[in-house]
């Protein structure tokens, strides 16, 4: 079970880097990310907000295109860490 | 054994046999096949295909194409993620005589729509991801790649055994493919490349790069970026191999990929490198092997520079300047680097450069102009596009030679080095005052926690504005004035900062400084 918690705070992090978000929108957790305008540049500080902000590290066989998806991908890679 | 002798060395083992006996660009492919069979040519993370495969594949396409009556002049249009299958097909419409063009997968359909309008396509090749664009093609039949469907499906143009050759029907003066860029009224405009300007300036560009045999290529640019896809000629020229990697690949797991895959010479763009730099100061991954980085599409900030170099110590940098319109112009090669760290190089062997002032007359050495470029290089024009054409290449002087007039402006000094200085038309005139937005945005990024930056004028407020994302928060709009009128004359120095988490980007990867107007 999801704590609702973590998925609150992700979705806070992910928010500020999804340029093609409206505004005051849930974040989508099963879009994707790059869609919502989630570019390379900022899925770099996606990571650093993550590792500084949730205290997990992802590590390299994770650190994949496809964790990087969606913001479900990416909740399972995190909880998996915790 | 340099790039030139070796791909001249390419030209007698290749017999031609259409009927005007034409080398086209296929023929790197075809040349490699006989001097490399067994290396490895292209490569994604699934599979890799030899020189001897991969020319076995585009003869069966060609072939393909043949039999549907696709031929000399006509466009086929791709719009799909970067994949082998996009390359194949590129390769093979060459052979038939047949004109490319590859597009952005994340093309909107009205865009999509006036280039279709504009190259009347014979066929079109789509995957899932760009499925959503099927119905632009009305009538125009479709291959898909990557995906099961009811239409023509990639693997069966690829399924010959022992495909017999198509001849070139064509000659080498004939346009090989079309790059689309945004034109100055809007409408995107497809720059024609023939198969001799391929030739010709891939050479000249590997005189300087010298890729080698055992270099390990990658390109995460998209292949709908020149740069991107000229990556497929001189990994062929020298019978290197090329890993088809996508943009998306640019972030946090770029390193380790680079790593995974032993990558040696890395094409990028000031974005791409950026990301590079930043993850690699935050979790460093070794890349011994990496051996080339290249710059293109915008001006390599300073400050990239330095962390480039810090960080890769043992990697040749090349920072390079061009336009789709010749491709290429000039290359700053390590050695050059050491004296002349402003410039963007010298022009490519055999080509010229030099600026004009505003009535087009030639400026001396080391004045400030509109630069110009003369050479084999220079792309046929516009597609369909003749007033647009007439007005970048022009016929000047008592000789009548043919110059690309870039709308960019530089100095290039005695000895050759171009100094380019911005875009014209994007040149900002503010309180009286002509500046280039590059300048303040490249001061900008040398601001510690500076990740990007995008200037642009407000012409209703008179206001000179920078958009700016950051590292991390911590800067305040009073942090950038303060450090920036430290560094620049006052009438440059920004009369308002916005921040954003990241700046847009155009399909290169450019800021979009159009974008940036539009968030005003």
């Amino acid at each position: 079970m999801t704590d609702p918690n973590l998925t609150a705070k992700l979705q806070e992090i992910l928010r500020p880097k999804l340029r093609f978000l409206t505004p005051g929108a849930d974040v989508p957790m099963d879009e994707d990310l790059g869609k919502l305008g989630l570019d390379s540049m900022a899925s770099i500080d996606l990571l650093m907000d993550i590792e500084s902000q949730l205290g997990v590290q992802i590590p390299d066989e994770l650190m994949t295109a496809e964790t990087f998806e969606t913001g479900h991908h990416l909740l399972a890679v995190i909880e998996k860490l915790m | 054994m340099t790039a030139t002798e070796s791909s001249t060395a390419s030209l007698p083992i290749v017999e031609f046999d259409g009927p005007h006996s034409s080398w086209c660009l296929a023929d790197y492919v075809r040349a490699g096949a006989k001097k490399w069979p067994e290396s490895v040519f292209l490569r994604d993370e699934t599979i890799e295909l030899t020189y001897a495969e991969t020319w076995r594949r585009i003869s069966s396409i060609a072939l393909w194409l043949n039999g549907r009556g696709i031929g000399r002049g006509d466009c086929v249009v791709m719009v799909t993620e970067n994949r082998i299958e996009t390359a194949l097909l590129f390769f093979a419409v060459a052979q038939v005589g047949a004109i490319g063009v590859i597009l952005h997968p994340q093309m909107k359909p009205e865009g999509l729509r006036r280039i279709l309008e504009q190259t009347e396509p014979k066929l079109g090749l789509l995957e899932p991801s760009t499925a959503s664009l099927r119905e632009e093609f009305g009538t125009c039949p479709i291959v898909w790649a990557g995906c099961e469907g009811e239409e023509l499906l990639f693997a069966q143009l690829t399924a010959t055994p022992n495909p017999r050759r198509v001849p070139f029907p064509g000659i080498d003066q004939d346009a090989a493919f079309l790059v689309f860029t945004s034109g100055s009224t809007g409408t995107p405009r497809g720059v024609i490349l023939t198969h001799d300007n391929v030739h010709f300036v891939s050479e000249a560009i590997l005189t300087r790069l010298q890729y080698r045999a055992e270099d390990r290529l990658a390109v995460f640019l998209p292949l709908s970026f020149d740069y991107g896809l000229y990556q497929l000629f001189y990994t062929a020229m020298v019978g290197a191999s090329l890993f088809i990697g996508r943009p998306e690949m640019a972030g946090p797991e770029l390193p380790r990929i680079l790593s995974a895959q032993e990558i040696t010479v890395l094409p990028g763009v000031p974005t791409l490198l950026g990301g590079l730099i930043k993850m690699q100061r935050y979790r460093p991954v070794p890349l011994p092997k990496l051996r080339v980085i290249t710059n293109t599409g915008d001006l390599l900030p300073q400050s990239y520079i330095q962390s480039l170099r810090e960080l890769f110590p043992q990697t040749r940098l090349f920072p390079m300047y061009g336009l789709t319109e010749c491709k290429r112009v000039s290359i700053l090669t390590p050695e050059e680097m050491e004296t002349r760290p402003d410039s963007v190089g010298r022009a490519l062997d055999g080509t010229e450069v030099f600026t004009i002032d505003a009535n087009g007359n030639r400026l001396p050495a080391g004045e400030t102009g509109e630069l110009c470029v003369r050479g084999r290089h220079l792309a046929l024009g516009y597609w369909r596009a003749p007033e647009e054409t007439a007005k970048r290449y022009k016929f000047i002087g008592e000789g009548h030679s043919r110059v690309l007039v870039s709308g960019d402006f530089g100095s290039v000094d005695a000895e050759g080095f171009l100094y380019f200085q911005g875009r014209s038309d994007f040149l900002i005139k503010h309180k009286g005052h002509r500046l280039s937005p590059a300048e303040l945005e490249e001061e900008a990024c040398r601001i510690p926690d500076v990740v990007a930056a995008g200037c642009v004028k407000d012409e209703v407020k008179d206001q000179l504005c920078l958009f700016v994302s950051l590292a991390r928060e911590g800067l305040k709009e009073s942090d950038i004035v303060a450090a920036l009128n430290a560094k620049l004359e006052p009438a440059k120095v920004p009369n308002r900062v916005i921040f954003l988490p990241d700046l847009p980007k155009t399909g290169n990867q450019k800021v979009d400084r159009k974008a940036l107007r539009a968030l005003l």
